[in-house]
């Protein structure tokens, strides 16, 4: 993965981070408060390693060049893969959760 | 819990599993930071930072403490400000934020997120009154969350430093302008979904315009413009159709003829028109503007309200042949009926008016339901409507939830009173008898339905 396809793909799971927060914040779910909290905190947490990871490597590539970055591109790296293979399904999951008004559409347009 | 719930909580598990096993196989950023070279300057690294502020736990995203006597510049500075620049990026691209940030913050006026920031949240404006609000605040769970993310610190932060302001009024002030705005152009949009559901398009853009037209500077005026533009970029998302257009569209549907041509002003609203026939109908995209031209002409010739419509998914059957709509995703419905002597056009609406009675097919059900008990029927698409009608009743003046409410209003008809309008009449008369609270598991405090259903 090169350096323009690693932030293109931090920047689309911060992206879809704040969109599946948002839609935990105000989306009518059938989860409950104790499941929209835990999965925000693990959304949160997520989301901030990315942004904090990504504007340390872009210093660090500034400072030191790509290879000097390798440390903290190696983290972030990872942290992308993961969010890449796990965040579409969790969105998936989450809009399952939707809750179905009497016509059976999910009533999540406002929140895509 | 559900298997949607299930779903969503093994895919969180997964996740926390995967950061977890990050931590354990590279270690976290702190570690790697430490190969960093000492900053040029005589600022605070901000390895250093990090490491005073104690965060160990790999649970735990390094806190970042902001040096206050550094503000203007400094390796640290620069670092903390992209990273809070990051923040800001992903927080302005949250619909609520976007929404905001658009209405209220100028192009001019964006020199950098964080200034943009401060405009956007009339910040000295905000402080007595979000205090006010505080007890609100505390309340919500997710805004509570947010305001703990490294990121909502790092907004107090600027708030503060930027504005002069105490490190608690900053706080407050974020969270209740996150909060509170968060909340009012959720919930309408919330109840307004609901109302689109209805059809009632023209209720909504009543609500916006008389929302938009109580000028004021209070806090609470505040809120509903924002609210009211947030809603409009959804229920007006388009500009009306020029006169031009409007008379080539009269000509069409009087003399038929060539279709009106579309100068390319109005495009914008027709294309919308077409690509919802596109997402939600099948209609063949080569096709679809031509049948969004028909629908705008001889139909409904107000893009936003035809746009609303279409989002029912339960229109008049004969638009299926009309205008090439696949009857896959469509369910035929009274619930639209043209409205006579209201317009140039057939100026289609919600059936909403004749509450009186319930269908004789809805009339057999509920009799059926009531003598042999068994699941809630399913009554017929154009009696849905009616009963809707009734369970809103229930939700603004009881406080039934989107659950109870339909259920609710099923129970009442079948035992209590057949008739919608009378039933709604007895309810904003009365309010719900004593008897009723026992029966069907109601309390004063709200409804809550017996999960045994009437006695």
């Amino acid at each position: 993965m090169d350096l323009d396809q690693l932030f293109t793909s931090v920047r689309a799971a911060l992206e879809r981070c704040g969109q599946m927060l948002d839609t935990l914040a105000f989306a009518p779910l059938t989860l409950s408060a104790q499941e929209k909290e835990q999965t925000a905190q693990t959304l949160l947490g997520l989301s901030e390693r990315l942004a904090l990871q990504s504007g340390l490597a872009l210093q660090e590539v500034a400072e030191t060049g790509v290879a000097g970055a390798e440390p903290v591109l190696a983290v972030l790296r990872a942290h992308a893969a993961l969010a890449d293979n796990l965040l579409p399904g969790l969105w998936d999951a989450i809009q399952k959760s939707a809750i179905v008004d009497d016509f059976g559409v999910a009533r999540m347009e406002a929140y895509a | 819990m559900t298997a949607a719930a299930n779903d969503v909580m093994q895919k969180v598990a997964e996740l926390n599993s995967g950061l977890k096993n990050i931590d354990a196989t590279l270690g976290t950023v702190q570690h790697a930071l430490s190969t960093m070279p000492p900053a040029p300057s005589a600022a605070p690294t901000l390895a250093s930072l990090i490491a005073q502020s104690g965060s160990s736990s790999p649970d735990t995203p390094p806190k970042v403490a902001f040096p206050v006597n550094n503000i203007n510049g400094g390796h640290f500075f620069n670092v903390w400000l992209s990273n809070a620049h990051s923040g800001w990026q992903w927080a302005l691209n949250l619909p609520v934020l976007k929404q905001l940030s658009g209405a209220l913050v100028s192009e001019k006026n964006r020199p950098g997120v964080d200034y943009a920031a401060i405009d956007m949240l009339n910040l000295p404006g905000l402080v007595a009154q979000a205090h006010q609000v505080k007890g609100a605040v505390t309340g919500m769970s997710v805004a509570g969350m947010f305001m703990k993310s490294d990121f909502a610190g790092g907004m107090v932060n600027i708030m503060s430093h930027v504005s002069g302001l105490d490190m608690g009024s900053a706080k407050t002030s974020v969270a209740a302008a996150v909060a509170i705005t968060g909340l009012a152009i959720g919930d309408f949009i919330m109840v307004s979904g609901s109302q689109r559901v209805n059809g009632k398009h023209d209720a909504v853009v009543e609500k916006i315009e008389q929302w938009r037209s109580q000028a004021g500077t209070g806090w609470a005026s505040t809120v509903k413009g924002w609210a009211a533009w947030g809603a409009s970029k959804i229920y007006e998302p388009q500009a009306k159709l020029s006169p031009a257009t409007q008379q080539e569209m009269d000509r069409y549907r009087q003399y038929g003829g060539d279709a009106p041509h579309i100068p390319e002003k109005d495009i914008p609203a027709v294309r919308a028109v077409a690509d919802s026939l596109v997402s939600k109908f099948n209609v063949p995209y080569a096709k679809s503007f031509e049948s969004a031209v028909k629908l705008l002409s001889l139909e409904e010739r107000d893009p936003n309200r035809l746009l609303s419509f279409l989002s029912l998914r339960c229109l008049p059957s004969t638009w299926v042949q009309d205008y090439g709509l696949s009857n896959k995703t469509f369910v035929a419905s009274d619930i639209l009926k043209p409205k006579t002597g209201q317009g140039r056009f057939r100026n289609w609406g919600p059936d909403n008016d004749d509450l009186s009675a319930l269908s004789l097919q809805a009339n057999n059900a509920l009799d059926f339901y009531r003598d042999h008990g068994g699941s809630q029927p399913t009554l017929p698409l154009q009696d849905q409507h009616i009963v809707r009608e009734v369970g809103d009743m229930l939700h603004k003046a009881f406080g039934a939830t989107d659950y109870q409410k339909i259920d609710l209003a099923i129970d009442l008809l079948t035992h209590e009173e057949r008739s919608p309008s009378a039933l709604i009449e007895k309810l904003r008369a009365d309010g719900l008898p004593g008897q009723w609270r026992d029966k069907y598991g109601l309390d004063s405090a709200g409804v809550r339905l017996s999960s045994n259903g009437p006695a």
